[in-house]
C-alpha cells in the first residue's frame, strides 16, 4: 500500500501539481481548493435542497421536477469534488494517508454517499406517487434527516482535517 | 474605517475566544462553508430555472422553497462570517481581497433585488412561457458569476499573507 501512496506522490502529476513552473501549477493548490468548494457546495447544497423538501418544506414544489435537476447538479458536482479532490491529494498522499483525521473523513463521507445513493434510489421509485398525493413514507424521512445532518458534518470533518493536516506541516 | 478599531476588535475577548485553538477557528471555517453550501446550492437551482434549463419545475413555489433556504443560508454565513473576520479584523479591513468580497457580494444582493422588483413579481405570467425574458436569463447568469467570484475571493483571503497561531498552543495536537 505504502508503495502505491508513494508512487501517486512521486508520479509526473503529482510533481507537476507541485512545482511553481508556470503561475497555474504554482498556484494549484489555491486553484483546486476553490473548484473544490465550488463543487461540493453545488453538491451539498442541492441534497439539502432535496432533504428538506422531503421533510414538507415547499410542498407547492413537485418532488419528481425539483429532485431530477437537483439530483443531477448533485452527481455532476460530487464527480468534480473527486476529480479536484484527488487532485490535491495525490501530492500528499503518502503522508496524509494514514493521518485519523483523513481516515475520518473519507469514513463520514462513506456513510453520508450510501445515504444517498438509497435517498436517490428511494425518491426515483416513489416521487411519482408522492406527487400524485401519496405521503412521503417514514423511512425516506429518516433517510433525509440523516443526509441532512450527514453531508454538513463531511464539510467540518474535512476542515478540520485540512487544520490538522496544516498544523502537521508548520 | 479607524485602523485602531479593527486592532482594538482583532486583540478582543472575542478574538481571544476565537482563536483558543486552530481549530476552534477551522470548526467556524467549516460552519461557514456549510452555509455557503446551502446558500449557493439552492440559490444554483433557482438559477438553472430561471435559464429555462428546468422547464417541469413550476418556478413559483420552486422559488419560493429555494429562496426559504437560501435566506436563513445567507443569516449564518453573516454570523459566521462575522466570527472569522473578528481575529485579523485589522488585516482583513486592509485587504484588496476581502474589500473585492464585499463588494462583489453587493452586486450580487443589488442583482437579487433587481430581480426581486421587476420579474419575481410577474412570476406566474412569464414563468409559463416556454422561454424566460432575457432580463430574468441575464441575472441567473450573473447571480452564478458573481456567487462563484465571491467563493473564489472567500478561499483568496485565506491566501493572504497570514501570521499562523503560534504552534505551542495546540493542545490538541496529540489527537493527530
Amino acid at each position: 500500500m505504502h508503495a502505491v501512496l508513494e508512487a501517486i506522490q512521486g508520479s509526473p502529476l503529482a510533481q507537476l501539481l507541485t512545482s511553481d513552473r508556470w503561475t497555474i501549477t504554482a498556484h494549484s493548490k489555491q486553484i483546486l481548493e476553490t473548484l473544490h468548494f465550488i463543487a461540493f457546495a453545488l453538491q451539498i447544497g442541492a441534497i439539502m435542497v432535496v432533504s428538506l423538501r422531503l421533510l414538507g418544506f415547499g410542498r407547492g414544489a413537485a418532488v419528481a421536477a425539483l429532485c431530477r435537476p437537483a439530483f443531477r447538479t448533485a452527481w455532476v458536482g460530487f464527480a468534480a469534488v473527486l476529480v479536484t479532490g484527488a487532485l490535491q491529494f495525490a501530492p500528499i498522499a503518502a503522508e496524509v494517508f494514514y493521518r485519523p483525521s483523513f481516515r475520518a473523513k473519507i469514513a463520514v463521507l462513506t456513510i453520508a454517499l450510501a445515504t444517498l445513493l438509497w435517498l436517490h434510489a428511494d425518491v426515483r421509485r416513489h416521487a411519482g406517487a408522492w406527487d400524485a398525493g401519496e405521503s412521503i413514507s417514514g423511512s425516506t424521512k429518516v433517510l433525509a434527516v440523516l443526509s441532512l445532518a450527514l453531508w454538513p458534518t463531511v464539510i467540518v470533518v474535512a476542515r478540520l482535517m485540512y487544520a490538522f493536516v496544516q498544523m502537521a506541516n508548520r | 474605517m479607524h485602523a485602531e478599531f479593527w486592532l482594538e476588535l482583532a486583540r478582543g475577548d472575542l478574538a481571544t475566544w476565537i482563536q483558543l485553538t486552530p481549530y476552534v477557528y477551522a470548526a467556524f471555517e467549516g460552519i461557514h462553508l456549510v452555509g455557503v453550501a446551502f446558500f449557493f446550492g439552492s440559490i444554483f437551482l433557482l438559477d438553472l430555472r430561471l435559464l429555462g434549463l428546468t422547464p417541469q419545475l413550476l418556478a413559483g413555489p420552486a422559488g419560493r422553497l429555494l429562496l426559504r433556504i437560501a435566506g436563513p443560508a445567507f443569516g449564518l454565513l453573516a454570523v459566521s462570517g462575522v466570527l472569522l473576520f473578528v481575529p485579523s479584523a485589522d488585516r482583513y479591513a486592509a485587504s484588496p481581497i476581502f474589500l473585492l468580497k464585499l463588494g462583489a457580494m453587493v452586486v450580487g444582493g443589488l442583482n437579487a433585488l433587481a430581480f426581486h422588483l421587476v420579474a419575481w413579481r410577474h412570476v406566474g405570467v412569464w414563468s409559463l412561457r416556454p422561454r424566460s425574458p432575457w432580463a430574468v436569463r441575464a441575472a441567473a447568469i450573473g447571480s452564478v458569476v458573481v456567487w462563484v467570484a465571491v467563493i473564489a475571493l472567500g478561499r483568496g483571503m485565506g491566501y493572504e499573507s497570514r501570521q499562523p497561531p503560534p504552534a505551542d498552543v495546540d493542545p490538541f495536537a496529540a489527537l493527530d
